[in-house]
């Protein structure tokens, strides 16, 4: 029982590291993108819309092969959370605008934009599409604990991982990385060293959307089986909450998006099903954890553990 | 174009002429020519809001010039970017470092450092040109046989060489920049090595935010030597020093001199420029006035080139007059939210008709110490007692605010650092500035207006406040005038203690003497004045005793009259042993180490 519940917490987790992950990356430029959740229901929105495209050109499910299904699905979610990232980007570093407002506005954009296309393309076939997606490693039919656990997800959270572990080195170990973390904490600083402010401020937010919107792609084909579902901003809110949970750092994320998930699947597991309170009560809990986490962090307060210094500011040269 | 040299003979550095720039209306450079020559020191001289600053970033590529050009070694350039100046081989040093407080010293120096150009094209057309190059084979002993010729592009195992050679070369780009772009953590080597080409003496490896200010300003003049700069600008780099650091700096600049470097030094500190520059040019109300030879100016001649006209540049000193203990602060102790110890055991006494000079490095405690006067900040442990005028009752002003400070009767006036930060509403008029003071005393509901508009009108008469009218908002005005309206409205409420924090901080030297100027009127009125200050020279000749403080602990209270610069700057770099471990002692304790060996 306690090896389902792991499982499947593991299995939900790839969709908070994939939110965290972009939104670290985007959050260490100094650009705070509350349209996360908006980003990830767009990539949502990107790969129903990529599914049914996909489904239409080859004429019927019957006719897919795993390798073009999957290709079209993926490339649909970049665009479109690419999509999302660039009106963000453009209205907050070129036309230098309120960063919160901004986020805000895509994340109810994107939600009605996942409800939009949604409600709109024809479904049929998208269970055989999640199939392809879930397809996980040749395991035993009773696995045992090593398969059950390491082995068994889909290839979207082994990406999710690996995605967390390259973004958490280019952070860390390399000289791109240390650009960045110079321009989200001191952009005047970054600029007279001669890195390009615009150039990082706008590469990083944009990988990092496309990175979030790949959350939406495994939420609806991974984690739902091919069925749409409209909700999926709560997870990005829970994504950037992580976010300051692991105190910006994607490796943290891993173990932090597992603890977020299990949290999250803590009410199905436990509790008497017949007081809905209860569930609703722990499901409260991530963002609980996340308060009492940034209580602790301010009153450390390490500085190495504190938002990049210029998050939510925007940059002008010639300021005075 | 050719190098053009100047009657010393020594090569152009940089040209700027016909340079303009100005922010929306306000003009900031107008139609400026300089030349800088190699292996030089020049002084850039002129008042604050002269232009000195922009100036200098349209050379460092942090502003774009309007009109003009810019000459580098001759050749006309464009610079668009902090790249671009460092392409050039121009560094600049800010006044207010441009470094990110949390990564290391070695991290700041390397941070926005470029790839070596690597072209793909040049490299495989070097290699072709290189496998077409005669190779002139001898492989008989015969001494008459002809010598062959080898070209490998001509043989097929050297074509297929040189073909896999330029196919793979994309390749070689890509492992080179995958190299480059690693951080090791063996990566501070090059940096350290010019680092100590210039005997500097510094820990690389701390955080920025462990640096004491000198250690922050070696990080910045290492930074622009590492990235290759020839050209150094530095903007008010004795602004933040001891004398004794000054005296460390001024060494490697000219160390830096003999190397053949250029450097421009931003300043308006007269006994500087004549003591370290070659020549110096002036610039006045964003104009460059002269160029003259250092070793022909006088100070008086270049205090008439920056403002224009002669001035009085005495500082009267009358001898107190009706001493008597106004304000006993005794044992006062704070620690701040960081867990710095800003107060230490401060103990002095402010007496009426004298005016009291605090001295320190920026940060020592100064500012806490006012704040707690004030009744902003409460201390951990000691106490303040008023004293008032004819011998009235003595209060203690610990653990009370402003409000009941006030209440009790005790005239406190306090001009603060942050002018439009805590002083004045920036987007406040005048008058309701005015009226921040006196609100209290309205009608039962209505504001009573008339009297903050007359004491407005007043003060822009008296102190020559330059503003259009009494409503517009303080933020639109200079950082002089914002001053004057502040110290007006202060001394307005005729005060027996005035408090000052930096009241000539970025003012030009007129504004600047009217503040001494009515500093010494209230002294005269019998007023304890309480003045810290940054400048030494207006120390030493504006206070009656000067109070030196460091790292919150007060090291020393010295005559006025008698004290030196240099005795100052000691006392500020003076700490007990207890405290050498101290975040904030930590250079100022090496410091002193120095000075004793």
């Amino acid at each position: 029982m306690f090896l389902t519940y792991l499982q499947s917490s593991i299995r939900l987790s790839a969709v908070f590291l994939f939110g965290a992950t972009g939104e670290t990356l985007t959050e260490k430029s100094g650009n705070l993108n509350l349209g996360t959740p908006g980003i990830m229901c767009m990539g949502g929105a990107g790969c129903v819309l990529g599914a049914s495209f996909y489904i239409s050109m080859v004429g019927g499910v019957q006719n897919a092969s795993p390798f073009g299904a999957i290709l079209t699905t993926i490339l649909m979610t970049l665009i479109f959370s690419l999509l999302g990232g660039l009106i963000y980007s453009f209205i907050t570093i070129t036309l230098r605008c309120n960063q919160n407002v901004t986020g805000l506005a895509l994340t109810t954009f994107g939600v009605g934009l996942l409800s939009f296309c949604g409600g709109r393309v024809d479904k049929t076939g998208f269970s055989t599409i999640s199939d392809y997606f879930t397809r996980s490693f040749p395991i035993s039919a009773d696995p045992n604990w090593f398969e059950t656990l390491f082995l068994s997800y889909g290839m979207l959270v082994y990406i999710a991982i690996i995605l967390a572990i390259i973004v958490a080195i280019v952070i860390r170990k390399t000289r791109v990385g240390l650009n960045l973390r110079a321009v989200g904490e001191n952009p005047a600083t970054a600029d007279a060293a001669g890195v390009s402010v615009t150039n990082y401020k706008y590469g990083a937010t944009l990988i990092g959307s496309m990175i979030a919107g790949l959350g939406g792609l495994f939420y609806i084909m991974d984690q739902r089986y091919g069925n749409i579902e409209y909700t999926i901003d709560s997870f990005g809110w829970l994504a950037v909450a992580l976010v300051i949970f692991t105190v910006w750092r994607p490796n943290w994320a891993i173990l932090g998006s597992i603890l977020f998930s299990m949290l999250y699947l803590l009410s199905s597991y436990v509790g008497d099903s017949s007081f809905p309170a209860q569930a609703a009560a722990i499901k409260m809990v991530p963002y609980l954890v996340t308060t009492v986490v940034l209580v602790v962090t301010s009153i450390v307060s390490r500085r190495e553990s504190q938002p990049p210094a210029s998050l939510g500011l925007t940059y002008f040269r010639e300021e005075r | 174009m050719e190098k053009t040299y100047a009657a010393s003979g020594k090569p152009v550095a940089i040209r700027m002429q016909g340079v303009s720039k100005s922010f929306g209306e306000v003009v900031a450079n107008k139609d400026v020519n300089l030349t800088v020559y190699e292996g030089e020191i020049l002084s850039l001289l002129g008042e604050n809001g002269s232009g000195k600053t922009t100036l200098m970033n349209m050379l460092s590529g942090i502003y774009f010039p309007d009109e003009g050009e810019i000459f580098v070694k001759g050749k006309p350039v464009v610079i668009r970017s902090p790249r671009d100046a460092y392409h050039n081989r121009i560094g600049m040093v800010h006044q207010h470092f441009k470094l990110v407080d949390l990564f290391t010293g070695i991290d700041n120096i390397i941070l926005g450092e470029e790839m070596p150009k690597f072209s793909v094209r040049d490299n495989a057309r070097a290699m072709k040109e290189e496998a077409h190059a005669a190779r002139y084979v001898v492989d008989s002993d015969d001494s008459s046989a002809p010598v062959k010729t080898v070209r490998d592009d001509e043989t097929a195992k050297g074509k297929a060489k040189l073909a896999a050679k330029i196919a793979a070369l994309p390749l070689v780009k890509f492992f080179k920049r995958c190299k480059f772009n690693w951080l090791p953590r063996s990566r501070g080597g090059r940096v350290r090595a010019v680092a100590e080409k210039y005997g500097f003496d510094i820990n690389l490896n701390q955080k920025v935010y462990d640096m004491s200010v000198s250690e922050k300003q070696t990080v910045e003049i290492i930074k622009v030597l590492y990235r290759g700069a020839d050209i150094l600008i530095l903007d008010e780099p004795t602004a933040v020093l001891t004398p004794q650091e000054t005296e460390k700096l001024f060494d490697v600049l000219r160390a830096m001199r003999e190397d053949g470097k250029s450097i421009i030094i931003i300043t308006h500190k007269l006994n500087e420029v004549m003591e370290i520059s070659d020549r110096v040019a002036v610039l006045r109300k964003g104009e460059h006035i002269a160029t003259v030879n250092t070793a022909d100016a006088t100070i008086p001649m270049l205090t008439e080139l920056m403002v224009g006209h002669k001035t009085e540049l005495n500082i009267e000193r009358d001898a107190p007059e009706g001493v008597e203990d106004r304000l006993v602060v005794e044992g006062l102790s704070f620690t701040d939210r960081e867990g710095v110890k800003k107060m230490d055991g401060v103990s002095f006494t402010a007496r009426s008709g004298e005016i009291l000079g605090i001295a320190g490095i920026a940060g020592s405690g100064q500012r806490e110490l006012l704040e707690t006067i004030a009744g902003l900040i409460r201390p951990e442990s000691g106490a303040i007692t008023y004293l008032p005028p004819e011998g009235g009752k003595p209060e203690n002003l610990v653990r009370k605010s402003p409000e009941q400070i006030r209440e009790l009767g005790v005239r406190l006036s306090f001009v603060p650092e942050d002018r439009l930060g805590m002083g004045l509403v920036g987007n406040m008029d005048i008058i309701d500035n005015m009226m921040l003071r006196s609100y209290r005393r309205g009608n039962f509901i209505f504001l009573d207006r008339k009297n903050p508009k007359h004491l407005a009108e007043d003060i822009i008469r008296d102190l020559e406040v330059v503003t259009p009218s009494s409503h517009t908002p303080v933020r639109r005005l200079s950082g002089g005038n914002v001053q004057k309206v502040l110290v007006g409205r202060e001394i307005a409420a005729a005060p027996t203690v005035l408090m000052a924090a930096y009241p000539v901080r970025g003012l030009d030297i007129n504004s600047s003497y009217t503040i001494y100027r009515l500093l010494n009127e209230q002294k005269k009125r019998g007023v304890a004045v309480i003045y810290v200050g940054e400048d030494l020279d207006v120390l030493v000749e504006l206070c009656d005793r000067i109070m030196v403080i460091c790292a919150g602990q007060v090291t020393g209270i010295v005559d006025g009259k008698t004290a030196t610069k240099e005795e100052i700057g000691l006392l500020m770099t003076l700490i007990s042993d207890e405290h050498k471990h101290d975040a904030d002692g930590k250079h100022t304790a090496k410091e002193e180490d120095k000075d004793e060996a």
